[in-house]
């Protein structure tokens, strides 16, 4: 009588796996799915309402704002995905490193306090702050927004590694092998990394949405480097211009921005459950 | 009790100035320097480029230049805006208050409407209204603030003109942000209100004070109460990085002076002295916050001094 | 997770947060409503006037923003004013003024019944204060020293007469005289305040006076009462001198500036009653605002350069005049000028837009194809072809040697600039140019952009009545010379022009300039640059100085 976690699972978190998987889809593909290249510009055309031709419209320059969304898909979503990359690695190097060093013997609890110092005093830069001051130093472009985003949400993931790995080895049966006399690396390795995967991967999303979130904010505040370059967050900004008339300009880049970051939350909370 | 808060603050004061420092590292860092950045800019020969930096100590070795940086924060001397020659500390005196204003309005807002949906979508009795606040909890989650704003400007003023459009002072100028704002901030405070409450209402004594026949209201607004506070708390003083964040955007596109627009510009033009300044005053207050819910957050339950995790 | 023990809760503790919690609420609230409430003091007839730049400074004998004209045009008097319609140099703080017969000694007849805002006397020293301080090394002037062009130093002849020396003739003195930039400032206040400081508190003997500057948020000025010396075409005075009173029933006491950067707030402010008058509305918004019975728009044309870029002829490929000409045959300007600007402002066909004056309206002449550069791309292809780019692999990109034809364009955020960038681009890639776009957050990152060469288009451009303007840019030594284009004859013309009093002869000479900038295809134009503002119905009289920018804010009538 099991039932696979798939037919466990909410209708919700179906839907939202589904939606995701489109999302992420449409974005790989987009070259061979848009009707159009994306920077083609027909002025006559400029501003055409949904039709046929241009399921979502056209913009102010007269470009397809469906094409657009797709190859925006691609921009924005792999710009997050290179921030959360910047964040994980090197997140739970230091977390891990941070959370068996804590108890260990040696040097390891100095270490633990150095990596956590520096980590606070990242962690008391609001995020988007963090993000805008490394784009200062770093500036514009999609791997420098990438790194800023990253490295702003470095000390969260750290912090929470950290205190999943301590409490991963304070579980008794740890406790034991460590006192057998097995080595570390091998303890964290073999038996509390596997535990406390879930936790890391949940806060995971987290990490990616927030990076979808701060990604398009810094591009919409226009860091984004290439201005013709479709993006979810610069289409937002250039459409605020025209969007009383054509407001499908916004809608479109929008409703995509969010249903990815909805869907990936309602992931989460259905992996909660 | 008191020990705890005096050790909390001065973790915070620790914390601040570790991330002080770490900004004047980083701001080191920068290809070329500062004077080079904007006055470099400006058509300015190099004899009088190498005399502004003489001016400005950047000729110095570091630790002198950190030592002077510290003792001129100390004193109240942030330095000056390379681009406009005003002090930094009057530009971060002009901007704090409307800054303060827009994220502690929001943050009334955010905590009311956050309590108010996690209630709603963990204990209404219809399935449907649940459904339907946890939409909205979503959606505050996942909408990004320039979004919304843009459609609230839209409606609200352009459309229907119930509110004042992007600029202006005054209080009505103040309702569209704050609204906002505060909406995503709630949907945070919402998910935890309402993850906490689920537990609370799922305990035994509920359930045995239901199976009495005893109307359980009062015992759920005690608990709404108890566990709701200490997690919304927790909450709220995350949330304050998350709204000063947030005031950028919304500074940005409802047309407000503060500290965000100050930053957005000081970004653009690469006024690090300002960009310094605004990072520095924001972890400051940030880490204070955070304190100060740490100590709130141990008066209403004296478990949390017990230990460090 | 540990087990959680069910304890009560000491009352005590939970009544501590309480108060807490609603001490820092309730003081929030109060400091928000100390903060915000409005200070209702007596403003009199007040209009709200939005601006569209933030500039970085507000000095206008140091910086050099057309938008610090806005307020500041109103603060000061200029020795000499041009008349907004014809141009035409009329009296000003100089009631009148002599040239000498070599151009090298320029004496003006002061007024003697001027007296600045803080009560100090208007004179000769006053005059002379100004210059010093704007020819001072160590005060940096962006534009007010340029102005000045061959200036040595003056002469105070008496009280109310200075002479102004210059080093060799300079037609355009008077012009440079008549703009805000060479506003006259108190020298009390002057010495007062230092070099940064001062603007923040500035003292001219304008018919406005500085009241309050609060950085980022607001400036707003005070009419003056004593104001009695304007141009002949300031409103506010009878023939007989005395105060007209039609006028004084609805002048404007107090405007207040705040910015407006972003430019869709632009029309939610205008619309919503916020602001009363806004610069730079979007062509749509404009459009939308034309049909709007609470608001009326103003097209206001710009002289000086037109709205173009500079290609780079120091670098390849665009050394290569052939390839500049491509480009500017492979440019679409009718379809930029109607889609990106509405139909809202001219092509333009040379480095000055068609209302300057010395304008050459022979190189809008479809007969002389050189000059005109009529769209057409398969001209450009085979332009580029006889150089020696083709597609040679098939890939739809233009390329010679196996690299292919790519190029910077280097722009800032404002004009629409990135729409005529992106438009631009999508017309440069139907024949194989691949454009690669920048755009620099300010007009600091824009000039580095420029120094350094690093461009192969760059948008850069100035304003002004007098064609001299052109001088900077394209002389081989011009301080602005950001092409790096170099014409032996060009240079003889433009210097020439400059000594020449001679109007015809000046035409002449510019003329010959702005057809072998256009023969040689030292810029891609686009358009003339026109302002468009939108302002309150109940607000009248609004006028713009000659410059175009600078409202007269003096013949502003407002009634609510």
């Amino acid at each position: 009588m099991t039932r696979s976690p798939i037919q466990r699972a909410p209708p919700v978190t179906l839907l939202a796996a589904g939606l995701l998987g489109v999302l992420l889809l449409a974005a790989v593909l987009a070259p061979r799915l848009a009707p159009h290249d994306p920077r083609h510009a027909v002025p006559e055309d400029q501003l055409q309402s949904p039709s046929a031709a241009h399921p979502f419209g056209t913009d102010y320059l007269g470009r397809d704002v469906f094409s657009r969304v797709l190859f925006g898909g691609r921009r924005t979503l792999g710009m997050a995905l290179l921030a959360a990359g910047v964040t994980l690695l090197p997140g739970l190097a230091v977390g891990v490193v941070a959370g068996a060093g804590k108890h260990a013997a040696g040097p390891g609890p100095w270490l633990d306090a150095g990596l956590m110092v520096v980590m606070d005093a990242l962690l008391a830069f609001p995020h988007l702050l963090l993000a805008l001051v490394m784009v200062a130093l770093l500036g514009s472009g999609t791997t420098q927004i990438a790194l800023a985003v990253g490295v702003a949400g470095l000390p969260a993931y750290a912090r929470v590694t950290r205190a999943a790995v301590i409490e991963g080895l304070a579980r008794p049966h740890l406790i034991g092998a460590r006192a057998i006399g097995a080595g570390w690396g091998g303890v964290v390795w073999r038996h509390v990394l596997p535990g406390i995967a879930p936790t890391l991967l949940a806060f995971a999303g987290v990490t990616l949405s927030w990076a979808i979130l701060n990604s398009a904010a810094l591009t919409f505040l226009g860091y984004g480097g290439d201005i013709s370059a479709p993006d979810w967050g610069v289409m937002l900004a250039d459409g605020r211009a025209v969007y009383r008339v054509a407001p499908w300009v916004v809608i479109a880049p929008g409703a995509a921005l969010s249903l990815t970051v909805l869907a990936i939350n309602l992931l989460l909370n259905g992996s909660r459950r | 009790m008191i020990a705890y808060g005096a050790r909390r603050l001065a973790i915070a004061l620790v914390v601040a100035w570790l991330a002080l420092t770490l900004a004047f590292v980083a701001l080191r860092w920068v290809p070329g320097d500062a004077v080079d950045a904007t006055l470099g800019r400006a058509g300015l020969e190099d004899a009088e480029l190498d005399a502004r930096r003489d001016e400005l100590g950047f000729n110095d070795p570091v630790w002198r230049q950190y030592l002077v940086y510290l003792g001129g924060l100390v004193r109240g001397d942030w330095g000056e805006s390379l681009v406009s020659g005003q002090p930094v500390r009057d530009i971060l005196a002009q901007n704090l208050g409307p800054t303060a204003v827009l994220a502690i309005s929001a943050l009334i807002v955010a905590a009311a409407l956050g309590l108010a949906l996690g209630v709603v979508a963990s204990l209404a009795r219809a399935r449907m209204v649940r459904a339907g606040a946890q939409a909205v909890i979503s959606l505050a989650l996942s909408t990004p603030v320039y979004w919304t704003a843009t459609l609230a400007i839209f409606l609200f003023s352009a459309q229907w003109g119930l509110l004042p459009g992007p600029g202006g002072r005054g209080l009505r100028y103040l309702v569209l942000p704050m609204c906002v704002l505060g909406f995503h901030t709630a949907g945070s405070i919402a998910q935890v209100t309402a993850s906490s409450v689920r537990e609370a209402a799922g305990r035994a004594f509920v359930r045995t004070a239901r199976a009495k026949g005893l109307p359980p209201v009062p015992d759920v607004v005690e608990h709404i109460l108890r566990v709701g506070l200490l997690p919304v708390i927790a909450v709220v003083a995350l949330q304050l990085g998350f709204l000063l964040s947030g005031t950028v955007i919304t500074e940005m596109i409802f047309v407000r002076r503060g500290l965000g627009r100050v930053l957005l510009q000081a970004v653009n033009n690469r006024d690090y002295p300002v960009i310094q300044g605004v990072v520095v005053l924001s972890a400051v207050v940030y880490s204070l916050a955070n304190a100060l819910a740490d100590v709130l957050s141990a008066l209403a339950d004296p478990r949390v001094t017990g230990g460090e995790g | 997770m540990a087990e959680r023990t069910r304890r009560r809760w000491p009352v005590l503790r939970l009544g501590i947060v309480g108060v807490v919690v609603l001490a820092v609420v309730a003081a929030a609230v109060v400091t928000a409503a100390v903060m915000l409430r409005d200070d209702e003091q007596d403003e009199g007839n007040k209009i709200i006037y939005g601006l569209t730049l933030n500039p970085s400074g507000f000095d206008p004998h140091i910086h050099i923003s057309s938008e610090l004209g806005i307020p500041f045009y109103s603060v000061y008097d200029t020795l000499v004013y041009r008349q907004p319609e014809t141009f035409e140099i009329f009296p000003g703080l100089a009631e009148d003024y002599e040239i000498s017969d070599d151009g090298l000694v320029y004496t003006f007849y002061l007024r003697q019944d001027v007296t600045f805002h803080d009560g100090e006397p208007f004179n000769a020293q006053a005059v002379a204060a100004n210059l010093d301080r704007i020819t001072d090394n160590d005060l940096d002037s962006g534009k007010a020293r340029r102005l000045l062009g061959p200036y040595t130093d003056n002469e105070v002849v008496d009280e109310y007469t200075i002479r102004l020396r210059l080093s060799e003739p300079y037609a355009p003195l008077l012009d440079g005289l008549s703009q805000v930039y060479l506003g006259m400032a108190s020298p009390r206040a002057l010495a007062e305040y230092t070099k940064n400081s001062y603007q923040w508190h500035q003292v001219g003997t304008g018919p406005y006076m500085l009241d309050e500057v609060v950085p980022g948020e607001r400036i707003i000025l005070r009419r003056n009462p004593d104001y009695a010396w304007g141009p002949l075409y300031y409103a506010g005075r009878l023939p007989d001198g005395t105060v007209d009173p039609v006028w004084e029933a609805n002048a404007v006491d107090t405007i207040e500036f705040r910015f407006y950067t972003d430019p869709p707030t632009r029309r939610d402010a205008l619309e919503s009653g916020e602001i009363q008058i806004v610069g730079e509305l979007l062509p749509l918004d404009a459009e939308a605002l034309a049909g709007s019975a609470s608001i009326q728009t103003l097209n206001t044309r710009v002289p000086g350069m037109s709205q173009l870029f500079f290609f780079n002829t120091q670098r390849e490929p665009t050394n290569d005049e052939r390839v500049r000409q491509a480009l500017v045959y492979a440019t679409n300007r009718t379809a930029i000028v109607d889609a990106v600007f509405q139909g809202q402002s001219r092509v333009a066909y040379g480095p000055l837009a068609s209302n300057t004056p010395s304008y050459d309206a022979a190189l809008e002449n479809p007969d002389s194809p050189e000059l005109s550069y009529p769209f057409n791309p398969d001209y450009a292809r085979q332009l580029l072809e006889s150089v020696g780019y083709t597609d040679s692999d098939g890939d739809g990109w233009l390329d010679q040697n196996g690299e292919r034809l790519q190029l910077t364009m280097v722009f800032a955020g404002w004009n629409q600039l990135p729409d005529v960038a992106q438009l631009i681009q999508s017309q440069w890639r139907e024949i194989g140019i691949d454009l690669q776009l920048i755009q620099a957050p300010d007009f600091p990152a824009l000039s580095e952009y420029a120094d350094e060469g690093n461009f192969d288009l760059i948008a850069l451009y100035d304003f002004g009545v007098d064609p001299s303007i052109l001088n900077g840019f394209f002389l081989t030594d011009g301080a602005r010379n950001w092409s790096g284009f170099s014409d032996a004859e060009v240079d003889g013309w433009l210097t020439a022009a400059v000594r020449e009093s001679d109007s015809a002869e000046r035409d002449r000479l510019y003329a010959s300039v702005q057809r072998r900038i256009m023969e040689r295809a030292v810029i891609l134009p686009i358009r003339d640059l026109t302002n468009v503002h939108g302002y309150s119905v109940a607000l009248d009289g609004v006028i713009f100085s000659a410059q175009g920018w600078w409202p007269l804010l003096q013949n502003f009538q407002y009634s609510p």
